[in-house]
């Protein structure tokens, strides 16, 4: 079970944005705890740690909750009602999301499964895309494949390869199976019903 | 040709590092935020304002996503967007040419932007090679979209509105402000007020709305020289006004300060809602301030927490808080101008009456598409209605005044503010009518008529004649010209008086008018100490009220500023004699 914890300082905030049902869903999940302030020395019990951005902006301490979590392997999800733009950084452990989308059933439907089922990898892409979030990491393959020269059926040179490059396509091959740029394609296509 | 090839170091390494034709003139930038760039619109503007203001191209081209781990975030459609939809860069119709492994249709599926990839003069290739991309390039059509072009854009591309617009955070509040203060005002000498709109005017959602709305008007400083909105408001000097919004940082206590500066006003803004999160602790901070505060005019918004946004009528902070200011224990003729952003507010009219407010002004928004008279209006209407309330707030300074005496709960008097309230030129007979009452009740304290002839004051040995207190002159309007009295009646005056066509006044039974107005005169004159003039002056209202307003049923020629003066001068003499017999007991 991954535990979760969110930070708002408006916690009414979660009820008007979620609508009753779903409110009331995220109370009744036993993974997740819900606080109006962070402390620095009790999140790494937590697998993610979700924060709105404006109370982390304000106070400064980004910077420690960063270095705490990211050292101990943990995620942060900062979310914000400004920010209309879903980004994914710092290898998949921080994502930047619209309040939008995190108080969302999207969202919601996912810590529940967090409940349940034994996740360990990619959380934050699984809570972004959904069941498209394999997609991110097919894109990926085919995008070091395409940057690196790679034909539409042949791999690239891997001596041309820069380290990180050829770390990243080693996993992505244990992940996904050594594929070409067009089988990979043909993958994604296949996923989104094209 | 001049060519853009924006990347995070995520395009094909031939692409940025070896050499393109020579007659293809490239510029190549990296576009990378730091993790502190938490807003990509801010970030994205700084980056593409600092590269387009020194170069025209004729070509850009950039990848679907600026992220080197994550190429599904599709941020270079977001940047695409940027440049499509902001004018000052004057690339708004170049050709863009999209790179990258993804098929449209993958991009289409997975982003809700991705129609803009559908949109005249966007293009797209998978290539990886150079020479085939240069090769490509040759065919393309690097001319300028249409306009018609450009408005198939505007109609294919969907922007996400931010969850701070979706809700009582209009994006109004930004755009209103702005629009006052950079279009709007001419601020003449005086330095225009510094607002910080970059986060605002960053927004893509913002540039969207604004080329939505067929293009924000621009408005060039002669015009607003010559017809902008001086940013005084005349009359209000020495007003206090109370300012409650919880967008007073969007620019508004700026932009405020600087207008109330000018008018001479006294200005306080509410800047507490940061420490009071939740919402029944906000709205009993805010009564607070605004029972500490006592001013002339409380400018309110509505919507002051996000709980308010499921709130049904009369539930929403801004309707309790009005309900407060109004309220009739502490003072129900403190003026409440409500001034709002909100796109939900129910008729605005019906609020008004709800309230007891004195007036409301809308803050424009983006999307109404105001003309810059219909913005300048608006401004108009805003100086207009925080005069009024600062006008009606002398009402609130009577019930102040009343509070404690004996004649706070004066019917009357009560009655009198009440109607003024109203403001209706409809409601002045019945002023005049009530202020008369109150001479009335409480101008015949102390005094008996005794025979007709002489006054006398109770439980007192000396006696006065009244007989010229009375003998009024009238011309043909019925004012009292001139009144002599208070002095006891010497046989040369009284000469000199039948001689200027004085009449004497009967005593009999059809004259108890006279009779009592005498009564009334040496109360006002002996007890509470008016000279000859307030009395002439008290005597002429008595006229107006018998001779026109209760029988004649004509409008009177009193105005509320007379009425004003008038209370000014004799009701609060008349109650402060009284507060300070009181004291004195």
């Amino acid at each position: 079970m991954k535990k979760i914890l969110i930070v708002d300082d408006r916690p009414m905030r979660q009820e008007n944005q979620l609508g009753k049902d779903l409110f009331e869903k995220l109370c009744s999940l036993d993974n997740i705890t819900r606080d109006t302030k962070v402390d620095v020395n009790d999140i790494t019990q937590y697998d993610i740690v979700a924060i709105h951005y404006s109370l982390l902006a304000n106070n400064g301490q980004i910077k420690e909750i960063r270095d705490v979590l990211f050292k101990n392997e943990k995620c942060l999800i900062l979310f914000s009602g400004g920010n209309p733009t879903n980004r994914i950084t710092t290898n998949g452990k921080e994502a930047l999301v619209s309040a939008n989308l995190f108080y969302s059933k999207k969202t919601i439907d996912f810590f529940e499964k967090l409940k349940s089922e034994e996740i360990d990898n990619h959380l934050l892409e699984r809570m972004l895309y959904g069941k498209n979030w394999e997609i991110a990491f097919l894109e990926r393959y085919s995008q070091l494949l395409w940057v690196n020269g790679a034909n539409m059926d042949k791999w690239p040179e891997l001596d041309d390869l820069d380290d990180e490059d050829f770390q990243t396509l080693d996993n992505l091959e244990k992940e996904f199976g050594r594929k070409n740029f067009k089988e990979i394609n043909e993958v994604i296509n296949k996923m989104l019903k094209i | 040709m001049k060519i853009l090839l924006l990347h995070n170091n995520n395009l094909p390494f031939s692409f940025i590092n070896e050499n393109w034709d020579d007659d293809m003139d490239l510029t190549i930038e990296i576009i990378k935020p730091s993790t502190d760039d938490n807003d990509y619109d801010v970030f994205v503007s700084h980056e593409l304002e600092r590269i387009f203001s020194s170069c025209t191209f004729d070509l850009i081209i950039l990848p679907y996503s600026f992220s080197e781990y994550n190429p599904i975030e599709f941020t270079g459609l977001n940047v695409a967007a940027h440049i499509r939809l902001t004018p000052e860069w004057m690339h708004t119709k170049k050709p863009i040419l999209f790179v990258g492994p993804e098929e449209v249709k993958q991009v289409v599926k997975l982003f809700e932007m991705g129609s803009l990839l559908y949109s005249p003069g966007i293009y797209s290739t998978r290539t990886n090679s150079l020479p085939n991309l240069v090769g490509g390039i040759r065919e393309l059509s690097v001319e300028d979209i249409t306009e018609s072009e450009f408005d198939d854009f505007l109609n294919r591309v969907q922007i996400t509105r931010p969850t701070n617009y979706a809700t009582h955070h209009s994006v109004a509040n930004e755009w209103a402000v702005m629009r006052w203060t950079c279009d709007i005002i001419n601020w003449g000498e005086q330095e225009m007020p510094s607002i910080d709109s970059q986060s605002f005017t960053s927004m893509l959602y913002f540039k969207y709305l604004i080329a939505k709305a067929g293009s924000r008007e621009r408005i060039s400083k002669n015009w607003r020289k010559k017809n902008g909105a001086d940013p005084k408001i005349n009359g209000i000097s020495g007003k206090k006004i109370a300012y409650i919004d919880d967008e007073y940082n969007k620019g508004w206590s700026v932009l405020l300060s600087k207008i109330f500066e000018n008018s001479g006003a006294e200005f306080h803004i509410y800047d507490r809602f940061k420490e009071h999160k939740d919402r029944e602790d906000l709205i009993t901070d805010i009564n607070c301030f605004v029972d500490s505060i006592d001013a002339d005019c409380y400018l309110l918004d509505l919507r002051l927490h996000d709980d308010d946004f499921d709130k049904s009528k009369g539930e929403i902070s801004g309707h309790r808080i009005a309900a407060h200011i109004k309220d009739p224990k502490i003072n129900r003729a403190r003026q409440v101008v409500i001034f709002s952003a909100s796109d939900k507010v129910w008729n605005m009219k019906e609020e008004v009456q709800i309230i007891g407010a004195t007036d409301y002004v809308l803050k424009e928004s983006p999307e109404a598409n105001f003309s810059k008279i219909d913005s300048l209006n608006g401004f108009n209407e805003f100086k207009k209605a925080v005069k009024k309330a600062c006008d009606l707030s002398y009402l609130k300074d009577y019930l102040n005044f009343l509070k404690g005496t004996s004649f706070e709960k004066s019917y009357p008097l009560n009655n009198y503010i009440d109607l003024a309230l109203l403001n209706s030129k409809n409601v002045l007979n019945s002023c005049v009518l009530n202020l008369n009452l109150f001479i009335e009740d409480n101008a015949e304290k102390g005094f008996e008529l005794t025979d007709g002839l002489h006054i006398e004051k109770k439980d007192a040995s000396w006696k006065k004649k009244i007989i010229n207190m009375i003998k009024v002159k009238k011309d043909s309007s019925k004012k009292v010209l001139t009144i002599e009295c208070m002095k006891d009646i010497s046989v040369e005056a009284k000469r000199y008086k039948q001689s200027e066509g004085w009449e004497d006044v009967k005593f009999d039974d059809s004259h108890k008018n006279e009779r009592r107005m005498a009564k009334i005169m040496a109360s006002l004159f002996y007890y509470y100490g008016f000279n000859n003039t307030d009395c002439k002056r008290i005597l002429d209202f008595r006229m107006e009220r018998n001779a026109s307003v209760a029988h004649e049923g004509r409008s009177t020629s009193y105005t509320f500023e007379d009425l004003k003066l008038f209370f000014d001068d004799v009701i609060t003499q008349i109650i402060s004699i009284e507060k300070s017999s009181v004291n004195k007991t």
